[in-house]
C-alpha cells in the first residue's frame, strides 16, 4: 500500500501545476539571462544523469539540481527560492511520479532526460518560448503520472 | 467528507485505475491524522460511525484501521475503541515558500519580474478554475479599492484574491509569504501615484480587465491582463513615469 494521504496526493498535483507556471518562467528567464557558466553547469548535470541511466539508477538529486541549475540560469533569486522551500515536497513528488508511472528505471529515466535536453537546447538557443514550451511540457508530464498515484 | 471521497473514487476512476476501498478510507483517516483534524491521544469515532462517515462496511473499516495500526499512527485497545497515537505530530498543512528580502534596486527589479511571472500564471489558472464565491471575492475585492483600508493594502488584497482564485495553495501561499516584498513596492508606488492624475482610476482599470478576463475563462487574456498591468506597475515604480495607461 502506498503511504501517502489523499491530501498529500492533492498537495503534489497542486505542487507540479504551481511548479509549472514558476519553472516556465525561469525557464524563459534563462534563456534571455544565461551566462557560459550557467550551461557548463546544466551541461555537466545532463551528463552525469545521462551516465546514471546507463547504470539504471534513479538521479533524483541531479534531477533536482537540473530545475535549480535552470532557476540560477535565471539569475533572479526568486525562483531559486522558491525551489529551495519546495525541496522536500518538490523530492515526494518526483518519487511519486516515478515509482508509479509503470515504466522501468531506465525508461523513465531517459524520458526525463530527453525533456531535461530539450530544455537546456532552448537556454542554449535564447530561445524563451521555447525554454519556456519545454519546461511546462516536461513537468506536465510528470504531473500526469501521478494520476497513477491511487494505485493501491 | 463523502463528497471528496467520491471525487477521489471518480478521479481514480477516470485514470484508469483499479482503485481498493479501503486504501481510500485509509488515505482519509491518515489525512484527518497528518492534518491535525484528529489530534493525538484522541479516541476515533466508533466502527459504526466510521462506516456511516464514509458510507463503506464494517470490514473496509477495519482494514483501513489495521493498516493506520501498522503505520503506528492509530492504537486500538480491546473494549475501548481505537486511539491516535500519543505521539504523532501532525504535518504542517502546506509547506511554506520562503523568499529572500529586498536589500537593493536589483532585488526590487527582480522581484518585479518574479511576480509578473507568478501572477500571470496565478491569473490564467484563476481563468480556468474559479468558482463562482471567489469570482464574487475577487469583484468586490476590486470595487473596495481605497474604500476602507489604505490604497496599497486594498491594491494587495485583489493580488492575493487573484492567486486564491487559483485554487492553487501554493500561489496563495506564495502571494501571502510576499506580502511584505508587494506592500514595500505598492507602498512607494501609492504615495507618489496617489497624487497624480487618474493613478487610481488606471489601476482600478487594469483590475477590471483582470477580472473580467478571469469572468470569461480566457485564460490567455488573464495572464496579458495580469502581467500587462504589472509591467506598467513595475515601470511606474522603477521610473517615477507614466508610460501610458497600459492598457
Amino acid at each position: 500500500m502506498i503511504a501517502i494521504s489523499s491530501f498529500d496526493v492533492q498537495s503534489g498535483k497542486s505542487c507540479f501545476e504551481f511548479r509549472m507556471g514558476i519553472e516556465g518562467e525561469a525557464a524563459a528567464a534563462a534563456a534571455r539571462k544565461r551566462s557560459a557558466a550557467d550551461l557548463v553547469t546544466l551541461r555537466d548535470i545532463i551528463r552525469q544523469m545521462e551516465e546514471l541511466q546507463h547504470n539504471g539508477q534513479p538521479g533524483l538529486n541531479e534531477d533536482f539540481a537540473f530545475h535549480l541549475g535552470v532557476a540560477r540560469a535565471s539569475h533572479n533569486d526568486y525562483y531559486v527560492s522558491v525551489l529551495q522551500s519546495l525541496k522536500a515536497t518538490i523530492f515526494e513528488g518526483m518519487l511519486y511520479a516515478r515509482t508509479t508511472s509503470g515504466l522501468k528505471t531506465v525508461e523513465k529515466v531517459a524520458a526525463i532526460n530527453e525533456q531535461h535536453r530539450l530544455v537546456l537546447d532552448a537556454i542554449v538557443e535564447q530561445d524563451a518560448d521555447a525554454a519556456r514550451a519545454a519546461m511546462r511540457g516536461h513537468l506536465l508530464r510528470c504531473r500526469i503520472s501521478t494520476n497513477h498515484w491511487h494505485l493501491a | 467528507m463523502r463528497g471528496k471521497l467520491l471525487a477521489i473514487q471518480e478521479e481514480s476512476r477516470a485514470a484508469g485505475a483499479h482503485q481498493s476501498l479501503s486504501s481510500v478510507v485509509y488515505n482519509e483517516m491518515r489525512a484527518l491524522i497528518m492534518q491535525g483534524k484528529w489530534t493525538p491521544s484522541s479516541r476515533l469515532p466508533s466502527e459504526a460511525e466510521l462506516c456511516k462517515q464514509f458510507n463503506v462496511s464494517r470490514p473496509v473499516v477495519r482494514q483501513a484501521l489495521a493498516a493506520l495500526r501498522d503505520d503506528g499512527l492509530v492504537l486500538s485497545r480491546q473494549g475501548s475503541g481505537s486511539f491516535v497515537q500519543p505521539g504523532v505530530v501532525p504535518a504542517a498543512s502546506e509547506p511554506q515558500v520562503q523568499f529572500p528580502p529586498l536589500t537593493s534596486v536589483a532585488d526590487l527589479e527582480s522581484f518585479l519580474n518574479f511576480r509578473e511571472g507568478i501572477e500571470g500564471e496565478a491569473a490564467a489558472i484563476a481563468a480556468r478554475r474559479h468558482t463562482e464565491a471567489q469570482l464574487q471575492a475577487l469583484r468586490d475585492v476590486a470595487a473596495r479599492l481605497g474604500a476602507s483600508a489604505s490604497l496599497a493594502e486594498g491594491d494587495y488584497e485583489f493580488h492575493r484574491a487573484v492567486a486564491a482564485a487559483s485554487g492553487n495553495p501554493f500561489y496563495l501561499n506564495s502571494l501571502e509569504s510576499l506580502r511584505s516584498h508587494i506592500m514595500f513596492g505598492l507602498g512607494i508606488t501609492w504615495t507618489f501615484g496617489a497624487g497624480q492624475g487618474d493613478f487610481q482610476r488606471t489601476v482600478q482599470a487594469h483590475h477590471g480587465a483582470i477580472v473580467d478576463a478571469i469572468a470569461a475563462r480566457d485564460a490567455d487574456a488573464a495572464r496579458d491582463a495580469m502581467r500587462r498591468h504589472l509591467q506598467w506597475a513595475r515601470a511606474k515604480l522603477m521610473t517615477g513615469q507614466f508610460p501610458g495607461d497600459g492598457l
